[in-house]
């Protein structure tokens, strides 16, 4: 069976602009890396082991993994590169980019096919997604009915914070290295320089 | 209030947050998650090219490597046939992080893995180049991954 593409559409109230709109994908994407790092699915269950074979892999080894902590992260890409698809009205569109390797990663997990045709039983790990009481938690830092701005106020922050990573992560400065020895390679200055 | 001087106000808070995602114990957990990327890349095969662009698989070892590798006692995070720059592992397990005000500096501490490092970042002679210090595309969408999750959860404690 072909790669299907991954991608979650959760409903949210009518009546929020543009820029909160953003501002909640950008954490219900958070909430589901958080999630997903601490084992559980998007109903807060478990994810099954494993299988014997993969963790005896030397890549299973060498990304420094450990049997009992089912983390879906091996390269660490695939959790990485969820997106906000689309987000409009009242539905804010979370998922991989069509036709991606890390696409294609995430559906064997979610489906449990991991490159076989038909799904695995008892191994797929549904991670992609969010339960109604996290969205709630989300949906509470941005109250629609308030004779304050704290939503618009929240998401501004959030835009910024977003802006700011984004003009540092492209100043990333690559010391020179020298022939003899690699002392330093690299640095990474992130925020606002004193 | 207008949401312009709730804005100004609430900036103060935002400059605390963004202030807090570049110093301390924040700053410190993004040196140590880049080493690790780097670690764990390297470790899984890959390198990076110059110009920040998709991270690229290793050249593969020579088969003189491999045949003399079937003699040596390996760590576990490699194989026979894997180029990943693992042989004992020092090389890799050495690469750590240092915080210098806002910026993190990754790099080696032991004078050998400085030295064996620079042959493989730049090759040379029969040593192919496998350049692993750096960042590749992949490895930059981890890190503002990381830097949005951390802002997010900053924010939380701020805005109780």
């Amino acid at each position: 069976m072909a790669t299907k593409h991954q991608f979650v559409d959760v409903k949210i109230p009518s009546g929020y602009s543009q820029d909160i709109l953003d501002a909640i994908g950008s954490e219900i994407i958070s909430v589901i890396r958080k999630r997903t790092a601490k084992n559980l699915d998007v109903d807060g269950e478990k994810f099954p082991a494993y299988s014997k074979e993969y963790a005896k892999s030397v890549d299973f080894k060498a990304a420094g993994k450990s049997k009992g902590d089912i983390n879906l992260t091996l390269s660490g890409d695939m959790l990485a590169n969820i997106e906000m698809l689309q987000a409009k009205r009242n539905t804010v569109r979370i998922g991989y980019e069509k036709g991606s390797t890390e696409n294609a990663k995430a559906d064997g997990n979610i489906r449990g096919t991991y490159g076989t045709p038909s799904p695995i039983k008892g191994k797929a790990r549904p991670f992609l997604g969010i339960s109604d009481d996290d969205l709630q938690k989300i949906l509470e830092k941005y109250p629609v009915d308030s004779d304050n701005n704290d939503a618009e106020l929240r998401a501004q922050a959030i835009k910024i914070a977003n802006d700011k990573i984004d003009k540092r992560l492209k100043d990333v400065n690559l010391n020179e290295l020298s022939s003899a020895e690699v002392d330093k390679f690299f640095t990474l200055s992130i925020g606002k320089k004193k | 209030m207008s949401f312009e001087s709730d804005l100004k106000k609430f900036q103060d808070k935002i400059d605390k947050a963004l202030d807090q995602l570049t110093t301390g114990d924040s700053l410190k957990s993004i040196g140590a998650f880049e080493a690790e990327l780097i670690k764990r890349r390297s470790r899984l095969g890959f390198g990076v090219p110059e110009d920040f662009g998709p991270k690229v698989k290793f050249e593969p070892l020579a088969p003189s490597t491999i045949k003399a590798r079937k003699k040596k006692q390996l760590a576990a995070e490699t194989s026979v046939n894997k180029s990943n720059l693992t042989e004992t592992g020092q090389l890799l397990n050495d690469i750590v992080a240092k915080i210098k005000g806002r910026e993190t500096i990754i790099g080696h501490t032991k004078d050998r893995n400085k030295k064996i490092g620079a042959f493989h970042q730049e090759g040379g002679g029969n040593l192919p180049q496998r350049r692993y210090l750096g960042l590749a595309k992949e490895d930059l969408k981890q890190i503002k991954a990381k830097l949005q999750d951390n802002f997010n959860e900053i924010l939380n404690k701020l805005f109780k």
